[in-house]
């Protein structure tokens, strides 16, 4: 039944279907080797992009990490600062229990 | 110097040192000319000898500190040592970070065991193990001298460090602003570097003045320090940790 259902609908799309794999077959046949090729020269560019940005990325890296170091003490001196704070307050409620 | 003294001018000297690196930084950007062999790669220089000269600096003053603590037994210059050997640490750790990312374009490699560099790592070690030292001796007065000979003796890597470029057969460059013969640098590279130099210098003595005074600050406003200070010896209690 369902068969039957869909008969007209394929015997309808199969000749565009057919011209369809048969235009798919000559692009390949015919462009492959250019697309390869052409896939091969985007890859050798990518590559050496990559090449050419490197020493970039070791530049950023160095003055990222120089950042990264220094904030860390800036944040280490800023906790004992604030533990130090803490200590005056203690001091304080010792010196004057009221 | 007193703490609160100090404090002041370490906000100064770091905003000064935060204004000289971001110039820097605008330099190495868009003024300073790419260098003809090494490519960009060249402008880490900027950021890896300024640290360099700074871990020097900070663990010279360490050592001095050090020294002076063991001479007078002053806690003010024990104070002085612990910040100027964090400091070093600091800035060592952005040299050995920086170096190696350089040293992977420019030699193919991240690290060779070259005499310059494994010293400067020896001279990093050491001063981990000042503050190694300090916290594995159960008598903090014990602990604090034993680790002052450690920052003394540390130092002392310091000059042969220096030198060892020329003493030994070295891969790392020679120096090229301190010769005989005067800097073998373009001027515009000399005058970045000169500005950063300057600004890594102000940005470590800012922290090390709001370091040092946290130190002294955590040293003596406790508790136990107050109440050490009633004690019939005058010593406050845990002064000398």
């Amino acid at each position: 039944m369902i068969r039957r259902a869909f008969l007209p609908l394929a015997r309808l799309l199969l000749p565009g279907l057919r011209a369809g794999a048969v235009a798919l077959v000559a692009l390949v046949v015919l462009a492959g080797p250019g697309a390869a090729a052409g896939t091969e020269e985007l890859a050798l560019q990518a590559e050496a992009g990559r090449g050419a940005l490197r020493p970039y990325v070791h530049v950023f890296a160095a003055y990222g990490v120089a950042w990264a170091l220094i904030l860390v003490w800036v944040w280490r001196i800023a906790r004992g600062l604030k533990r130090a704070g803490k200590g005056i307050e203690g001091v304080g409620s010792l010196a004057d229990p009221k | 110097m007193k703490p609160r003294s100090a404090a002041p001018w370490g906000f100064r000297l770091v905003a000064a040192g935060v204004a000289a690196v971001l110039a820097v930084h605008w330099m190495v950007a868009f003024w300073v000319p790419t260098e003809a062999s090494m490519g960009v790669v060249q402008r880490i220089f900027y950021v890896h000898v300024p640290a360099a000269w700074t871990t020097f600096l900070a663990f010279g003053l360490a050592a001095l500190a050090s020294a002076a603590d063991l001479w007078l037994d002053d806690e003010r210059a024990d104070a002085a040592a612990v910040a100027a050997a964090e400091g070093g640490l600091v800035f060592g750790a952005i040299m050995l970070t920086s170096g190696p990312l350089w040293a992977k374009i420019a030699w193919g490699a991240y690290w060779e065991w070259d005499p310059r560099l494994t010293l400067t790592l020896v001279l990093w070690f050491t001063y981990v193990g000042y503050f190694l030292v300090r916290g594995s001796v159960p008598d903090p007065r014990k602990g604090r001298r034993l680790a002052a000979v450690v920052a003394v003796v540390g130092a002392l890597n310091i000059p042969l460090i220096h030198v060892s470029v020329s003493w030994f057969r070295s891969i790392h460059p020679d120096a090229v602003v301190i010769k005989p013969e005067g800097p073998t640098l373009h001027p515009d590279m000399l005058t970045t570097l000169l500005v950063s130099l300057a600004g890594f210098t102000l940005l470590f003595l800012g922290l090390f003045c709001l370091r040092y005074s946290v130190e002294l600050m955590s040293r003596r406003r406790t508790p136990a320090a107050v109440a050490g200070a009633d004690s019939p010896t005058g010593a406050p209690a845990g002064a000398s940790s």
